[in-house]
Protein backbone atom coordinates (compact mmCIF):
# COMPACT_ATOMS: atom_id res chain seq x y z
CA UNK A 1 0.00 0.00 0.00
CA UNK A 2 1.23 3.38 -0.85
CA UNK A 3 2.55 6.06 1.84
CA UNK A 4 0.30 8.47 0.18
CA UNK A 5 -2.53 6.33 0.60
CA UNK A 6 -2.52 6.18 4.72
CA UNK A 7 -1.69 10.00 4.88
CA UNK A 8 -4.45 10.85 3.02
CA UNK A 9 -6.53 9.17 4.57
CA UNK A 10 -5.17 9.73 8.05
CA UNK A 11 -8.44 11.40 9.38
CA UNK A 12 -11.09 9.51 7.73
CA UNK A 13 -9.37 5.65 8.65
CA UNK A 14 -9.91 6.66 12.32
CA UNK A 15 -13.41 7.36 11.65
CA UNK A 16 -14.33 4.42 10.18
CA UNK A 17 -15.03 2.16 13.67
CA UNK A 18 -17.16 5.45 15.55
CA UNK A 19 -19.17 5.72 12.06
CA UNK A 20 -20.13 1.87 12.27
CA UNK A 21 -20.87 2.14 15.64
CA UNK A 22 -23.01 4.63 15.12
CA UNK A 23 -24.34 3.47 12.29
CA UNK A 24 -25.16 0.04 14.54
CA UNK A 25 -26.72 1.96 17.55
CA UNK A 26 -29.03 3.92 14.88
CA UNK A 27 -30.17 0.14 13.31
CA UNK A 28 -30.78 -1.13 16.64
CA UNK A 29 -34.19 -0.04 17.45
CA UNK A 30 -35.82 -2.76 17.30
CA UNK A 31 -33.99 -4.32 19.88
CA UNK A 32 -36.20 -2.12 22.37
CA UNK A 33 -39.38 -2.79 21.37
CA UNK A 34 -38.80 -6.65 20.45
CA UNK A 35 -36.74 -7.77 22.98
CA UNK A 36 -36.36 -5.19 25.98
CA UNK A 37 -39.84 -4.54 26.18
CA UNK A 38 -40.79 -7.46 25.34
CA UNK A 39 -39.26 -9.46 28.43
CA UNK A 40 -38.79 -8.44 32.51
CA UNK A 41 -35.64 -6.68 31.79
CA UNK A 42 -36.44 -3.47 34.11
CA UNK A 43 -35.85 -3.77 37.72
CA UNK A 44 -37.78 -1.48 39.60
CA UNK A 45 -36.84 -2.38 43.00
CA UNK A 46 -35.55 -5.26 44.78
CA UNK A 47 -35.43 -6.82 48.49
CA UNK A 48 -34.19 -10.17 50.67
CA UNK A 49 -36.37 -12.52 52.07
CA UNK A 50 -38.60 -10.32 54.82
CA UNK A 51 -37.63 -6.78 53.50
CA UNK A 52 -39.87 -4.63 52.02
CA UNK A 53 -39.20 -3.51 48.19
CA UNK A 54 -40.77 0.00 47.61
CA UNK A 55 -41.18 1.07 43.92
CA UNK A 56 -43.26 2.95 41.70
CA UNK A 57 -44.07 2.11 38.36
CA UNK A 58 -44.97 4.43 35.75
CA UNK A 59 -47.23 2.91 32.78
CA UNK A 60 -49.91 3.99 30.69
CA UNK A 61 -53.73 3.55 31.53
CA UNK A 62 -56.73 4.68 29.09
CA UNK A 63 -56.19 8.38 29.92
CA UNK A 64 -52.52 8.72 29.58
CA UNK A 65 -49.49 7.99 31.70
CA UNK A 66 -49.67 7.51 35.47
CA UNK A 67 -48.08 5.59 37.84
CA UNK A 68 -48.62 3.18 41.01
CA UNK A 69 -46.58 3.10 44.05
CA UNK A 70 -46.69 0.22 46.13
CA UNK A 71 -44.25 -2.13 48.89
CA UNK A 72 -44.08 -5.56 48.82
CA UNK A 73 -42.68 -7.82 50.89
CA UNK A 74 -41.96 -11.94 50.74
CA UNK A 75 -43.18 -13.31 53.88
CA UNK A 76 -42.62 -17.13 52.87
CA UNK A 77 -42.80 -19.99 50.32
CA UNK A 78 -44.20 -22.89 51.13
CA UNK A 79 -45.60 -25.79 49.37
CA UNK A 80 -49.41 -27.25 48.75
CA UNK A 81 -50.83 -30.50 47.06
CA UNK A 82 -54.14 -28.20 46.09
CA UNK A 83 -54.46 -26.39 43.37
CA UNK A 84 -57.43 -24.67 41.53
CA UNK A 85 -58.58 -26.39 38.67
CA UNK A 86 -59.82 -23.55 36.56
CA UNK A 87 -62.32 -25.76 34.29
CA UNK A 88 -63.43 -27.61 37.39
CA UNK A 89 -63.59 -24.72 39.94
CA UNK A 90 -62.47 -26.40 42.39
CA UNK A 91 -59.34 -27.34 43.98
CA UNK A 92 -57.47 -30.73 42.71
CA UNK A 93 -53.91 -31.79 42.87
CA UNK A 94 -50.99 -30.59 40.59
CA UNK A 95 -50.41 -33.08 37.56
CA UNK A 96 -47.99 -35.45 37.61
CA UNK A 97 -44.20 -34.40 37.94
CA UNK A 98 -45.52 -30.93 38.66
CA UNK A 99 -45.27 -29.41 42.30
CA UNK A 100 -47.51 -26.26 43.48
CA UNK A 101 -45.46 -23.25 45.23
CA UNK A 102 -47.31 -21.04 47.18
CA UNK A 103 -45.94 -17.24 47.42
CA UNK A 104 -46.79 -15.40 50.52
CA UNK A 105 -46.71 -12.02 50.06
CA UNK A 106 -47.40 -8.75 52.49
CA UNK A 107 -48.41 -5.69 50.59
CA UNK A 108 -48.19 -1.37 51.88
CA UNK A 109 -49.98 0.83 49.55
CA UNK A 110 -52.24 4.28 49.41
CA UNK A 111 -55.91 3.10 49.07
CA UNK A 112 -56.14 4.81 45.41
CA UNK A 113 -53.14 2.85 43.84
CA UNK A 114 -54.37 0.60 40.95
CA UNK A 115 -53.06 -2.74 41.84
CA UNK A 116 -55.21 -5.13 40.05
CA UNK A 117 -54.06 -7.34 37.26
CA UNK A 118 -50.80 -8.34 38.32
CA UNK A 119 -48.72 -11.10 37.55
CA UNK A 120 -46.41 -13.22 40.35
CA UNK A 121 -43.54 -15.16 39.29
CA UNK A 122 -41.15 -17.38 40.24
CA UNK A 123 -37.51 -17.93 39.14
CA UNK A 124 -35.50 -21.06 39.49
CA UNK A 125 -31.93 -21.35 40.44
CA UNK A 126 -31.51 -22.05 36.67
CA UNK A 127 -33.22 -18.52 35.51
CA UNK A 128 -36.07 -20.33 34.97
CA UNK A 129 -38.96 -18.31 34.94
CA UNK A 130 -42.77 -19.76 35.98
CA UNK A 131 -46.11 -17.40 36.18
CA UNK A 132 -48.84 -17.70 38.24
CA UNK A 133 -52.24 -18.68 36.14
CA UNK A 134 -54.11 -15.73 35.41
CA UNK A 135 -56.65 -16.87 34.94
CA UNK A 136 -57.01 -18.54 37.83
CA UNK A 137 -55.81 -15.68 39.69
CA UNK A 138 -56.90 -12.65 38.28
CA UNK A 139 -55.88 -9.97 40.92
CA UNK A 140 -52.86 -12.20 42.32
CA UNK A 141 -51.77 -9.23 44.17
CA UNK A 142 -54.99 -7.21 46.05
CA UNK A 143 -57.25 -8.92 49.18
CA UNK A 144 -60.00 -11.58 47.78
CA UNK A 145 -63.02 -8.99 46.67
CA UNK A 146 -61.36 -6.03 47.79
CA UNK A 147 -59.12 -5.20 45.06
CA UNK A 148 -59.19 -1.10 45.40
CA UNK A 149 -59.35 1.30 42.24
CA UNK A 150 -60.45 0.11 38.82
CA UNK A 151 -57.75 1.01 35.53
CA UNK A 152 -59.83 3.49 33.22
CA UNK A 153 -60.47 1.62 29.97
CA UNK A 154 -60.86 4.86 28.01
CA UNK A 155 -60.00 8.81 27.87
CA UNK A 156 -63.55 9.55 29.25
CA UNK A 157 -63.36 7.44 32.20
CA UNK A 158 -62.74 8.42 35.78
CA UNK A 159 -60.02 7.57 37.57
CA UNK A 160 -59.60 5.79 40.94
CA UNK A 161 -63.43 4.38 40.70
CA UNK A 162 -64.06 1.39 43.19
CA UNK A 163 -66.36 -0.96 42.54
CA UNK A 164 -69.23 -0.81 45.92
CA UNK A 165 -67.89 -2.86 48.44
CA UNK A 166 -64.86 -3.37 46.80
CA UNK A 167 -62.55 -0.97 48.73
CA UNK A 168 -58.85 -1.99 49.49
CA UNK A 169 -57.38 -1.72 53.11
CA UNK A 170 -53.12 0.12 53.52
CA UNK A 171 -51.61 -3.09 54.49
CA UNK A 172 -52.79 -6.67 53.49
CA UNK A 173 -51.37 -10.08 52.71
CA UNK A 174 -51.46 -12.20 49.62
CA UNK A 175 -51.35 -16.38 48.89
CA UNK A 176 -50.93 -17.33 45.38
CA UNK A 177 -50.16 -20.76 44.43
CA UNK A 178 -48.16 -20.94 41.51
CA UNK A 179 -47.02 -24.48 39.31
CA UNK A 180 -43.37 -25.70 39.30
CA UNK A 181 -41.80 -28.89 38.35
CA UNK A 182 -40.77 -31.12 41.01
CA UNK A 183 -37.54 -30.64 42.12
CA UNK A 184 -36.63 -27.29 41.45
CA UNK A 185 -35.37 -24.59 43.77
CA UNK A 186 -36.82 -21.22 43.77
CA UNK A 187 -34.28 -18.47 44.07
CA UNK A 188 -36.81 -15.06 43.48
CA UNK A 189 -40.07 -14.34 43.48
CA UNK A 190 -41.04 -11.43 40.81
CA UNK A 191 -44.24 -9.29 40.67
CA UNK A 192 -44.63 -7.61 37.55
CA UNK A 193 -48.15 -5.20 35.82
CA UNK A 194 -46.19 -4.99 32.35
CA UNK A 195 -43.12 -5.83 30.83
CA UNK A 196 -40.16 -4.54 31.24
CA UNK A 197 -40.89 -3.26 34.77
CA UNK A 198 -40.92 -6.08 37.91
CA UNK A 199 -39.96 -5.80 41.25
CA UNK A 200 -37.40 -8.93 42.71
CA UNK A 201 -37.71 -10.67 46.07
CA UNK A 202 -35.21 -12.78 47.09
CA UNK A 203 -35.77 -16.11 48.33
CA UNK A 204 -32.83 -16.67 50.35
CA UNK B 1 -10.80 12.10 -10.88
CA UNK B 2 -14.36 12.31 -12.41
CA UNK B 3 -14.51 8.20 -12.45
CA UNK B 4 -12.94 8.26 -9.17
CA UNK B 5 -16.08 10.75 -7.66
CA UNK B 6 -18.62 8.76 -9.91
CA UNK B 7 -17.23 5.60 -8.10
CA UNK B 8 -17.52 7.20 -4.87
CA UNK B 9 -21.04 8.08 -5.34
CA UNK B 10 -22.52 4.82 -6.84
CA UNK B 11 -20.89 3.42 -3.96
CA UNK B 12 -22.95 5.73 -1.38
CA UNK B 13 -26.14 5.23 -3.14
CA UNK B 14 -26.05 1.34 -3.46
CA UNK B 15 -25.27 1.37 0.18
CA UNK B 16 -28.19 3.33 1.17
CA UNK B 17 -29.94 0.89 -1.25
CA UNK B 18 -29.17 -1.78 0.18
CA UNK B 19 -29.61 -0.84 3.81
CA UNK B 20 -32.67 0.46 3.30
CA UNK B 21 -34.14 -2.81 1.61
CA UNK B 22 -32.61 -4.61 4.80
CA UNK B 23 -34.08 -2.46 7.41
CA UNK B 24 -37.79 -2.30 5.57
CA UNK B 25 -37.68 -6.42 5.35
CA UNK B 26 -36.17 -6.58 9.30
CA UNK B 27 -39.25 -4.13 10.35
CA UNK B 28 -42.01 -6.94 9.99
CA UNK B 29 -39.76 -9.75 9.31
CA UNK B 30 -42.48 -11.21 7.34
CA UNK B 31 -40.63 -12.46 4.51
CA UNK B 32 -38.74 -14.80 6.92
CA UNK B 33 -38.51 -17.97 6.81
CA UNK B 34 -38.69 -19.58 9.91
CA UNK B 35 -36.33 -22.19 11.29
CA UNK B 36 -37.26 -25.53 10.74
CA UNK B 37 -37.24 -28.97 13.15
CA UNK B 38 -38.94 -31.87 11.60
CA UNK B 39 -40.35 -34.28 13.42
CA UNK B 40 -43.09 -36.92 13.22
CA UNK B 41 -46.00 -38.08 14.90
CA UNK B 42 -45.28 -40.02 18.40
CA UNK B 43 -41.77 -38.01 18.27
CA UNK B 44 -40.22 -34.93 19.90
CA UNK B 45 -39.44 -31.98 18.31
CA UNK B 46 -36.98 -29.96 20.17
CA UNK B 47 -36.94 -26.35 19.26
CA UNK B 48 -35.25 -23.75 21.50
CA UNK B 49 -37.77 -22.23 23.23
CA UNK B 50 -39.74 -25.73 23.80
CA UNK B 51 -40.92 -29.24 22.99
CA UNK B 52 -43.75 -30.35 20.49
CA UNK B 53 -45.26 -33.35 20.07
CA UNK B 54 -48.00 -34.57 17.78
CA UNK B 55 -49.68 -37.55 20.14
CA UNK B 56 -52.84 -38.83 18.36
CA UNK B 57 -54.78 -37.63 14.82
CA UNK B 58 -58.09 -38.74 14.76
CA UNK B 59 -60.68 -37.81 11.86
CA UNK B 60 -64.40 -37.00 12.11
CA UNK B 61 -67.40 -35.81 11.09
CA UNK B 62 -68.75 -33.48 13.63
CA UNK B 63 -67.45 -32.06 16.75
CA UNK B 64 -69.59 -31.37 19.40
CA UNK B 65 -69.62 -28.46 21.73
CA UNK B 66 -68.94 -28.85 25.52
CA UNK B 67 -72.11 -27.31 25.97
CA UNK B 68 -74.84 -30.04 25.52
CA UNK B 69 -77.53 -27.57 24.30
CA UNK B 70 -75.68 -26.48 21.00
CA UNK B 71 -75.87 -27.74 17.70
CA UNK B 72 -73.29 -30.19 16.81
CA UNK B 73 -70.65 -28.85 14.40
CA UNK B 74 -70.64 -30.81 10.95
CA UNK B 75 -67.21 -30.77 8.59
CA UNK B 76 -67.12 -29.07 5.27
CA UNK B 77 -64.38 -31.66 4.24
CA UNK B 78 -63.12 -33.70 6.97
CA UNK B 79 -62.33 -32.91 10.82
CA UNK B 80 -58.86 -33.66 11.90
CA UNK B 81 -58.66 -33.96 15.54
CA UNK B 82 -54.56 -33.08 16.09
CA UNK B 83 -53.74 -33.65 19.63
CA UNK B 84 -50.85 -31.96 20.38
CA UNK B 85 -48.54 -32.00 23.45
CA UNK B 86 -46.21 -28.77 24.30
CA UNK B 87 -43.33 -28.23 27.04
CA UNK B 88 -41.71 -24.75 27.50
CA UNK B 89 -37.92 -24.83 28.26
CA UNK B 90 -36.99 -21.38 29.45
CA UNK B 91 -40.13 -19.33 30.26
CA UNK B 92 -43.91 -18.83 30.18
CA UNK B 93 -44.73 -19.27 26.67
CA UNK B 94 -47.79 -18.80 24.30
CA UNK B 95 -47.86 -21.49 21.37
CA UNK B 96 -50.26 -19.27 18.74
CA UNK B 97 -48.76 -20.89 15.56
CA UNK B 98 -50.50 -24.08 14.41
CA UNK B 99 -51.09 -24.76 11.06
CA UNK B 100 -51.66 -28.18 8.41
CA UNK B 101 -49.96 -27.68 5.44
CA UNK B 102 -50.71 -30.00 2.38
CA UNK B 103 -48.84 -31.36 0.07
CA UNK B 104 -49.28 -28.56 -2.42
CA UNK B 105 -48.07 -26.15 0.06
CA UNK B 106 -51.68 -24.73 0.85
CA UNK B 107 -52.12 -24.04 4.53
CA UNK B 108 -54.97 -24.39 6.99
CA UNK B 109 -55.56 -22.98 10.10
CA UNK B 110 -57.54 -24.43 13.01
CA UNK B 111 -61.76 -24.34 12.59
CA UNK B 112 -62.81 -21.63 14.81
CA UNK B 113 -66.50 -22.95 15.03
CA UNK B 114 -65.64 -26.06 15.94
CA UNK B 115 -64.62 -24.60 19.56
CA UNK B 116 -61.16 -26.66 19.55
CA UNK B 117 -57.77 -24.98 20.86
CA UNK B 118 -56.36 -22.22 18.92
CA UNK B 119 -53.45 -21.39 20.84
CA UNK B 120 -51.91 -22.93 23.97
CA UNK B 121 -49.63 -21.87 27.15
CA UNK B 122 -46.75 -24.08 28.74
CA UNK B 123 -44.73 -22.65 31.24
CA UNK B 124 -41.33 -24.16 31.62
CA UNK B 125 -41.30 -28.42 32.20
CA UNK B 126 -45.27 -28.07 32.58
CA UNK B 127 -46.67 -30.08 29.55
CA UNK B 128 -49.29 -28.52 28.32
CA UNK B 129 -51.69 -30.75 26.16
CA UNK B 130 -54.68 -29.38 23.28
CA UNK B 131 -56.54 -30.39 20.27
CA UNK B 132 -56.93 -28.14 17.39
CA UNK B 133 -59.64 -29.29 15.04
CA UNK B 134 -58.81 -28.61 11.29
CA UNK B 135 -61.75 -28.83 8.61
CA UNK B 136 -59.58 -29.88 5.76
CA UNK B 137 -60.80 -30.85 2.03
CA UNK B 138 -61.42 -34.95 1.65
CA UNK B 139 -58.60 -34.87 -1.14
CA UNK B 140 -56.22 -33.12 0.96
CA UNK B 141 -55.32 -35.46 3.39
CA UNK B 142 -52.59 -37.72 2.71
CA UNK B 143 -49.01 -36.05 3.68
CA UNK B 144 -50.53 -33.49 5.85
CA UNK B 145 -48.23 -31.72 8.07
CA UNK B 146 -48.20 -29.66 11.20
CA UNK B 147 -46.33 -26.43 11.67
CA UNK B 148 -46.23 -25.54 14.89
CA UNK B 149 -44.62 -22.75 16.95
CA UNK B 150 -44.57 -19.13 18.92
CA UNK B 151 -46.38 -17.97 15.61
CA UNK B 152 -47.23 -13.92 15.38
CA UNK B 153 -50.14 -12.32 17.56
CA UNK B 154 -50.66 -10.04 14.68
CA UNK B 155 -49.70 -12.30 11.32
CA UNK B 156 -50.39 -15.69 10.14
CA UNK B 157 -47.12 -15.92 9.53
CA UNK B 158 -43.81 -17.49 11.92
CA UNK B 159 -41.90 -14.79 11.30
CA UNK B 160 -38.14 -16.02 11.08
CA UNK B 161 -39.06 -18.39 14.45
CA UNK B 162 -37.98 -21.92 15.44
CA UNK B 163 -40.99 -23.90 14.31
CA UNK B 164 -41.96 -27.28 14.82
CA UNK B 165 -42.65 -29.26 10.90
CA UNK B 166 -44.43 -32.97 11.91
CA UNK B 167 -45.68 -35.53 9.35
CA UNK B 168 -48.42 -36.79 10.69
CA UNK B 169 -48.31 -39.81 9.08
CA UNK B 170 -51.25 -39.73 6.97
CA UNK B 171 -51.27 -42.11 3.72
CA UNK B 172 -53.33 -42.42 0.35
CA UNK B 173 -55.07 -45.22 2.43
CA UNK B 174 -56.31 -42.87 4.92
CA UNK B 175 -57.28 -40.31 2.53
CA UNK B 176 -59.69 -42.46 0.78
CA UNK B 177 -61.61 -44.01 3.91
CA UNK B 178 -61.05 -41.25 6.53
CA UNK B 179 -63.89 -38.95 4.44
CA UNK B 180 -66.41 -41.90 4.75
CA UNK B 181 -66.58 -41.54 8.82
CA UNK B 182 -69.13 -40.58 10.69
CA UNK B 183 -67.84 -40.02 13.99
CA UNK B 184 -68.38 -37.41 16.73
CA UNK B 185 -66.21 -35.95 19.42
CA UNK B 186 -66.57 -34.07 22.09
CA UNK B 187 -64.92 -30.63 21.70
CA UNK B 188 -61.75 -30.25 23.42
CA UNK B 189 -59.26 -27.22 23.94
CA UNK B 190 -56.11 -27.22 25.94
CA UNK B 191 -55.35 -29.48 29.81
CA UNK B 192 -52.92 -29.86 31.99
CA UNK B 193 -53.33 -33.27 31.90
CA UNK B 194 -53.62 -35.57 28.47
CA UNK B 195 -56.87 -35.35 27.11
CA UNK B 196 -58.70 -38.40 26.21
CA UNK B 197 -60.99 -38.46 23.01
CA UNK B 198 -64.42 -38.95 24.17
CA UNK B 199 -67.10 -40.04 21.60
CA UNK B 200 -70.18 -38.70 21.13
CA UNK B 201 -73.62 -40.85 19.88
CA UNK B 202 -75.64 -37.64 18.22
CA UNK B 203 -79.23 -37.28 18.25
CA UNK B 204 -81.35 -35.78 15.62
CA UNK B 205 -83.63 -32.41 17.45
CA UNK B 206 -86.81 -30.99 15.98
CA UNK B 207 -86.01 -27.75 13.73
Amino acid sequence: MRRGWWRENRFWLPALPLALAGLLLASSYNVKEYWYDNGLHDELASAGPGTFASATDHYDDGRGPTSRTFSVRLAALGTTDVYPDEEDRGPGRPPKGVGAVVVYLDWEAPTDQVLRGCTVSVVDDQGRRYDVDTSTFVNSCTPEGHAGPQAPFGSTDERGTVPEGEERRETWSTRTVILVPLGREITQVRVWWETPDYVQLSAS
Amino acid sequence: MRARRTTTVLSVLAAVTVGHLIASRAETGLGDKPFVTSASEGRVAHLVYGDVEVTDVTPAKYVVPQVSTELARMAGGVYLLVSVKATATREPTTFRGAYLVDQSGRQYRASAKAECALLVESGPGIPAYAVYCFDVPTDRLAGLRLEFGRGSLTYSTFQGDAIADIDLGITAADQRSWPKTDDAYLAESTSLAPIELESVTLTETGS
